[in-house]
């Protein structure tokens, strides 16, 4: 599913004050079965930037196009309803809206709002729960009595449930446990990459960035800087020290190496994968 | 939600700002019962003259103040109309059942609304340019003699400013949550009541939960710093009575005093 913004503008109304504008002019194509990583400092807009698209935020100027959706200031209710239907959102601390007596309930939650009958709900609640790495008896229980980590996941299997063709992810795995972060990271790896389906994900981890991402872009200030493959993002430590970014540590230790013992590698690594063969085939030279 | 303005605070620099909070929040109680005393034309003109000395004095539109009224002014309405259409004496102007709409009516009706509506504007001129916080110690001192009936003043006056802290923080997690319901296909403020009211569920749950457990948090964190409800509490914010405040006050006392001697005069 295509994803456009054309010079979009939007704040937020308090009341009959506006806020500053917390995006500005921005202009934003993603490509279907691509994994974008939105990073930034904080108060860059990230968190609006996924809100446009899923009209909750809806612009002031400029548009936004999801498939052949426009959504602008006028968009009916019923079209943002479609627009929410195709894009999965993983707001920051999903886990806070859980609400029915079982996880099961919860979990139909957005299939049935969608319009899927109760039994396709039920066996999407079964698969999705599995998904994330939880036991399908914990479905019958209390969403309230679970651990954080686990009413994360149901949070998150939630959304997934909905079965959408974009997923956009506000720090899904922030708070969470290293070895939990990595198993969701791959499922989120995963379904974009057997399923196609788009991913954004907004991280200030960088190692996460650089380890699942395709694409990145980087806000500052209600702006987009840069919109481009994350190696070549990466490779540039002119701009990562400009937009205050880290470098990740694989690329740390690459830039270190080659400094101290003037061997160049022959790419740039993101990760301590390509990292160990990197320096293996300088070896084997 | 962003329409209700009693409790509001609008930040400012005027005469009636820089007021202590409890000279402000004893003239305002001091004018209820002042605006029973307008019994006459007169009076009735000095209520409403006071009442503009003091709207403009705050330096706030008088718009806001308009706004205030909107809640109220169905029950405003609805007493007017009972005291006209059931009031007899005086001149009869036109009579249909038990329905008279009289001299008297009329008059008592221009009374009951001058009273509601002066009492609204000059509480409204009070919790504009008064701080939550500054609310909540100044209902503290004026709560104090209630401590000889053994009442928990301080207690509740920090619940009260406790609850005062949170009300934005309630607003905005009800947006967060809003927003996260929507992202999942749920629609607010369409269908019948019921389907209404059942869009709510999933709102109200989560909130309710969440206050929880910051209530709890917040106990615990309250408790590890030692706060203890049985001892004596200082305050960090001091109130200072100042020369202007007398001035507040006696200018209550001269308002009261004009009235007396309009009613004296004129019977
Ligand atoms: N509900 C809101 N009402 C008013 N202003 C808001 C609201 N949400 C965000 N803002 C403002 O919009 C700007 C951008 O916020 P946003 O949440 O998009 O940043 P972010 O990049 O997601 O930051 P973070 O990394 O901290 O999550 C900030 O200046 C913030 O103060
Ligand atoms: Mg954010």
């Amino acid at each position: 599913m295509q994803i456009r913004l054309n010079q979009v503008s939007a704040d937020y109304q308090l009341g009959p004050v506006h806020s500053p504008r917390v995006l500005q002019d921005v202009s934003l194509q993603i490509a279907p079965g691509t994994f974008t990583a939105v990073v930034g400092p904080t108060g860059a807009g990230k968190s609006s930037l996924l809100k446009v698209l899923n009209g909750l935020l809806l612009p002031k100027s400029g548009w936004a196009e999801v498939g052949d959706i426009k959504i602008d200031s006028k968009t009916s209710k019923k079209a943002l309803k479609a627009v929410r239907k195709h894009i999965g959102m993983v707001f920051q601390f999903p886990e806070s809206q859980l609400f029915a007596e079982t996880v099961e309930q919860d979990i139909s939650f957005g299939p049935l709002n969608f319009g899927a009958s109760p039994e396709a709900a039920h066996d999407l609640a079964i698969k999705m729960i599995r998904q994330v790495g939880l036991d399908e008896s914990i479905l019958q229980q209390s969403p309230f009595s679970l651990s954080g980590g686990q009413k994360r996941r149901v949070a998150i299997a939630g959304v997934l449930a909905q079965e959408p063709e974009v997923i956009a992810l506000d720090e899904p795995t922030a708070g969470l446990d290293p070895s939990g972060k990595a198993e969701l990271m791959s499922l989120f790896k995963q379904w974009n990459k057997c399923k196609r389906l788009t991913v954004i994900l907004v991280t200030h981890d960088m190692e996460t960035a650089a380890r699942y991402a395709d694409d990145a872009v980087v806000m500052d200030q209600g702006k987009v800087v840069y919109h481009g493959s994350v190696r070549s993002l990466f490779a540039d430590s002119e701009k990562l020290n400009r937009w205050q970014l880290d470098v990740p540590e694989a690329r740390r230790f690459q830039l270190a190496f080659e400094t101290y013992s003037g061997i160049r590698l022959p790419n740039v690594c993101l990760t301590e994968e390509e990292l160990a063969e990197a320096l293996i085939g300088v070896g084997r030279v | 939600m962003n329409k209700l303005i009693l409790g509001r605070y609008f930040p400012g620099d005027s005469p009636i700002h820089k007021l202590d909070p409890r000279a402000k929040m004893i003239a305002g109680i001091a004018f209820i019962f002042i605006s029973f005393m307008a019994k006459n034309g007169q009076g009735l003109i000095l209520l409403w003259l006071f009442t503009f000395f003091v709207m403009s004095l705050t330096k706030i539109g008088f718009r806001v103040f308009f706004r205030g009224v909107r809640p109220l002014i169905w029950l405003i309405l609805f007493t007017v109309f009972l005291q006209i259409l059931f009031t007899a004496g005086g001149i009869i102007y036109f009579t249909w059942g038990p329905i008279k709409i009289s001299e008297f009516g009329l008059i008592n009706a221009l009374f009951i609304f001058s009273r509601f509506v002066t009492i609204i504007f000059v509480t409204t001129a009070v919790t504009l340019t008064t701080k939550p916080m500054e609310l909540t110690d100044g209902l503290n001192f004026l709560m104090r003699p209630l401590r000889f009936l053994h009442v928990p003043v301080d207690e509740l006056s920090i619940m009260l400013s406790i609850s005062l802290r949170f009300i934005p923080n309630l607003l905005d997690e009800t947006q967060r949550i809003m927003d996260a319901q929507k992202a999942r296909g749920a629609v607010f403020g369409e269908g019948s009541l019921f389907r209404q009211m059942k869009a709510l569920v999933p709102i109200f749950l989560p909130l309710f939960s969440g206050s929880l457990n910051r209530g709890e948090e917040l106990a615990n964190v309250m408790d590890v710093r030692g706060y203890r409800s049985e001892l004596p509490r200082s305050s960090f914010r001091q109130l200072t009575w100042k020369i202007k405040d007398t001035v507040c006050i006696l200018v209550i006392l001269l308002l009261i005093a004009a009235f007396a001697v309009l009613n004296l005069v004129i019977d």
